[in-house]
């Protein structure tokens, strides 16, 4: 998922170096939840969307103002979704993809999912792109009815060229030949597509583990 | 790769050369990540075993040591030195990389300083060590989807995409 999170970012760059477009990108991590506030995110979001140019008035302002405050920060939500509809009103289009939702801390996952939802409703030019695990779908679906889900799993060429990657980086090329690396590709892939979960965990070693599991099996 | 001369041959003494593959980072924490199935899990944990017969004496190494070793040990403390700074998380999963060890180089001292106030959060940064790291030629059919193209290309109703996979489909490993 985040080869494809961190493929479709970069397609949409590309596309930026084109046509007037803006990406924003976030990766959710399961070690990072407590620097991963809704905050943090939004301000992240942000961050990228008016890093490159100069500094927004507005932006200064909330700046000083909160520097000017008892405690320093004073950065709240509220301020954060004001100045990114802001944001994203001077800009023509704007994508902002989220990688792994499902790592994102649970209990504040739907305030997250408001946020966004608030933006994308008040920007109608905002394209959001997420992943996950199948589960965090039915909280995304309840702040975006019309969420377009397409369900992601390795295809037998996928498994393949990545069995093939991972075999001509063998550290001990001694050990393999070609007619050992043929079968090792033909059977994992064979019996593998079915599993689809599985395949992209292996290294070398395990990888000639599994694959003598796997005839043992057969016969 | 030839053995230097007078060096045993690895089938008969098979714990001499890959001693410091059961070493590497990478393996090692294999079994520990979070969501691995549990399909491999003891299988992994037994082929991890060090492979040294009970009757190994570790001084004899002293004596084999040939190129290939050295060159193994070379990669095996490349390796370290760069899960070190976390410049890649290859090594551990999704779980080396720090958001806020990574520093991007702003315009001004007054841009960053608001930078940094805004979010301690460095995506940018973290998406260019995820990409690094990509395995090139893999899930590029999403691209291609009627449904992708229309999400870039489409109108408002269809504002949000949503890719679901559970893990192993690549999420961490698959690039």
């Amino acid at each position: 998922m985040r080869n494809t999170s961190s493929l479709v970012i970069d397609s949409l760059c590309d596309q930026a170096g084109k046509e007037d477009i803006t990406v924003a990108c976030l990766y959710c991590d399961f070690v990072a939840q407590e620097e991963q506030t809704i905050t943090s995110m939004m301000g992240a979001i942000l961050k990228q969307l008016v890093g490159r140019g100069d500094i927004p008035d507005y932006l200064r302002e909330a700046f000083q103002k909160g520097q000017n405050e008892i405690g320093g920060r004073g950065l709240l939500l509220s301020d954060l979704i004001r100045m990114l509809k802001t944001a994203i009103a001077s800009l023509r289009k704007v994508f902002i993809c989220i990688d792994a939702l499902d790592e994102f801390l649970p209990k504040n996952l739907p305030e997250l999912l408001k946020s966004l939802g608030d933006i994308v409703q008040e920007s109608p030019n905002t394209r959001v792109f997420l992943t996950g695990r199948p589960h965090v779908a039915g909280a995304i679906q309840r702040y975006f009815a019309k969420t377009v889900v397409i369900p992601i799993s390795p295809n037998t060429d996928d498994i393949k060229s990545y069995l093939e990657m991972k075999l001509d980086l063998d550290d001990d090329p001694e050990a393999m030949d070609n007619d050992l690396r043929a079968d090792i590709i033909k059977v994992i892939v064979d019996k593998m597509s079915d599993m689809c979960v599985g395949a992209f965990y292996l290294s070398i070693p395990s990888m000639v583990y599994t694959y003598k599991i796997l005839c043992l099996d057969s016969f | 790769m030839k053995l230097s001369p007078g060096h045993p041959s690895k089938s008969h003494q098979p714990w001499i050369l890959p001693t410091w593959r059961w070493l590497k980072p990478t393996q090692a924490l294999l079994h520990h990540k979070p969501h691995h199935p549990a399909f491999f899990s003891s299988a992994q944990r037994n082929f991890y075993k060090p492979p040294y017969p009970d009757t190994f004496k570790p001084h004899r190494t002293i004596f084999t040591v040939n190129q290939h070793f050295e060159e193994s040990i070379m990669a095996y403390t490349k390796n370290a030195y760069s899960s070190k700074f976390g410049d890649s998380n290859a090594n551990c999963g999704n779980i080396t990389d720090s958001f806020i060890t990574h520093t991007t180089v702003y315009k001004s001292d007054e841009h960053s300083k608001i930078m940094r106030w805004l979010s301690p959060l460095e995506p940018s940064s973290r998406h260019q060590s995820v990409r690094n790291s990509r395995f090139e030629g893999v899930g590029g059919w999403l691209l291609l989807t009627s449904e992708f193209r229309e999400w870039r290309e489409g109108g408002a109703d269809k504002a949000v995409l949503f890719c679901s996979g559970n893990p192993g489909v690549g999420k961490t490993y698959l690039r």
